[in-house]
């Protein structure tokens, strides 16, 4: 027996695909849209399709973006001779939120995992080669999440960029600023210990 | 650390139990099946998070219940006014591991802080004839009460092992891609391989200490076998750098067999530890009983490590151990385990003969079977 009518089903269906919801919070957020004013569950709808037509891959840097290059490429006040290589467009906010960096950026669409089926061909590694060879890059910062798939697309990136003759750094593991010592884990404690610099 | 006071509801064969334990050594003596080992396997139970016997937890309710509960009461000290309780339980119906510390929700493992727990089984004598995974675990354990970190690296290990294998899988055309897989497998395989010789050496070394305490004929030795290793073994301790280089020509010789069986055929994950009674294979060329004084003396050496590194003593269990033991052998294990603070033995007939040997007097708790 269906509980649900069809249309209601397929909606409830529909929401349960996106990440971090599961059939309860897909049924509530179904059961709130059909009960909301239908102009808000038509803006919700729009907002969807537009954001799917009018967005595309920045040419430059991969990011996504209404007008292309993007905004942060096309910004002249930034500095164009440094790359900071990040896994996902998520990353770049995070990054920009800091405002300490002042260069450009390159959006890799994930990283390395032959389990999930991910080689070099799935992200945008080509692209950044292609810039990076293009000249006037000075340096690659390479900002990817410190695990082992982070870790292996970062050695991977190094291995490539270094013949170009760019300088190619990483950003720094360790403690969070404003945390406690002693509430830091152990792998994180040892790696900024092997990270510590003078002062 | 002592335990003071036990209590078990619905754990195996007991339903109600109170068991209050003396300081120094208690013998707890019972006819088969009267639940000596389930008492040991419940204290181990509070101290870990789990059985020895490896064994799930729906497993530990008694037949007809649908819970159980292990209580606990620690003191380290006599000064420690009032003594930290432990409290483990598991319900059936919600499949639901619960873990107290002074009434406060915690995580299993963290019982270990209160309640140091060794155990001594008779599926010790695993460590020598088992197979290589076991004695790999086995050092892995006591690397990691030396350096908590050999937990996190085995684990990033295993994470890149994972996705190395899987590549090879794939097949043709990976092998730009191998290169950033084998950096991190030699970066932390080496530093694994090279902290699990350093405590090798240290395990053997007061294993061969007290395996001629009690009374073993023979110099035990042991080598850490690895194919990363020219020789195929390694006696000494190595240095990082030195580990990285062979680890990195050893993968790079075995590539082509790798990309065949489509497997990681070298490393930390596939090492073993050899055991060498006069320069003899212990697995092959010793008797039960000799293999038997080998994994309690390497054990015991394991206890003298986590003493030592902790600051504090563990709990030994010992359950059954002497049955394979000698008489005179039977009086020098147990004066060795006299120098823990507090030892649990089972055993089916205790006689007492042994005992009156090493000076010892220890506390006699007799288990029976009351049928219902």
């Amino acid at each position: 027996m269906q509980l649900y009518p069809e249309p209601l089903a397929f909606l409830i269906e529909a929401l349960r695909k996106l990440p971090g919801i599961g059939p309860k919070t897909a049924q509530r957020l179904a059961l709130y849209l059909l009960h909301a004013p239908v102009d808000e569950a038509e803006a919700l709808a729009r907002a969807i399709l537009e954001a799917r037509e009018k967005l595309f891959f920045c040419s430059i840097c991969g990011n996504f973006t209404d007008v292309d290059p993007c905004r942060l490429c096309g910004d002249e006040s930034r500095d164009h001779s440094l790359i900071c290589v990040v896994e996902w467009p998520r990353d770049v906010v995070a990054m920009e939120r800091t405002r300490e960096f002042k260069g450009v950026y390159h959006v890799l669409h994930g990283a390395l995992s032959p389990i999930d089926g991910i080689g070099p061909d799935d992200l945008k590694i080509s692209e950044l080669l292609k810039r990076v060879q293009g000249g006037n890059v000075r340096e690659v910062v390479l900002a990817l999440n410190p695990n082992v798939e982070g870790e292996a697309t970062s050695l991977y990136l190094a291995r490539l960029l270094k013949p170009l003759g760019v300088k190619v750094t990483r950003i720094a593991h360790g403690l969070p600023v404003g945390g406690d010592l002693e509430f830091a884990d152990t792998a994180t404690l040892s790696r900024s210990f092997l990270g510590r610099h003078e002062i | 650390m002592m335990l003071i006071r036990l209590q078990l509801t619905n754990f195996r064969n007991f339903q109600q139990l109170e068991f209050l334990p003396f300081e120094g050594f208690t013998i707890v003596s019972g006819p088969n099946g009267s639940g000596k080992s389930n008492l040991l396997e419940s204290i181990y139970y509070l101290g870990t998070g789990y059985s020895f016997r490896q064994i799930h937890d729906e497993k530990l309710v008694r037949w007809g219940a649908d819970f159980f509960s292990v209580r606990g009461e620690v003191r380290q000290g006599i000064r420690q006014p009032l003594p930290y309780r432990l409290e483990s339980a598991y319900q059936m119906a919600a499949r639901r591991k619960i873990f107290k510390i002074n009434g406060k929700r915690d995580l299993p493992g963290k019982g270990a802080a209160y309640l140091p727990v060794v155990i001594f089984s008779p599926q010790d004598l695993l460590l020598i004839q088992g197979p290589p995974g076991l004695r790999r675990r086995f050092l892995d354990m006591v690397v990691t009460q030396v350096w908590p970190q050999h937990a996190v690296d085995i684990n990033y290990y295993k994470g890149v092992l994972l996705q190395r294998n899987k590549l090879l899988r794939q097949g043709s055309g990976i092998t730009s891609q191998m290169e950033p897989w084998d950096e991190q497998l030699i970066a932390t395989g080496s530093r694994i391989i090279n902290r699990r010789l350093s405590v090798l050496s240290r395990l053997l070394e007061s294993g061969r200490r007290i395996y001629e305490i009690l009374g073993g004929s023979g110099v035990l030795t042991g080598t850490y076998v690895s194919q990363v290793f020219p020789s195929g073994e390694l006696v000494a301790p190595a240095d990082e750098a030195c580990c990285r280089e062979l680890f990195r020509t050893a993968l790079k010789n075995a590539r082509s067999l790798d990309e065949r069986l489509k497997v990681t055929t070298l490393g930390p994950h596939r090492d073993d530890l050899r055991f060498l009674l006069n320069g003899h294979d212990a697995r092959f060329y010793c008797s039960q009983g000799e293999q038997r004084l080998i994994a309690l003396s390497l054990k015991i050496g394991q206890s003298r490590i986590l003493a030592e590194e902790r600051q504090f003593e563990p709990l030994v269990l010992l359950d059954d151990v002497f049955s394979e033991l000698d008489e005179k052998r039977r009086s020098q294990v147990l004066n060795e385990f006299c120098a823990f603070r507090q030892v649990i033995a089972t055993t089916a007939d205790y006689s007492g003969d042994y005992a009156d040997k090493c000076q010892l007097t220890p506390s006699i708790v007799s288990l029976h079977v009351r049928s219902l």
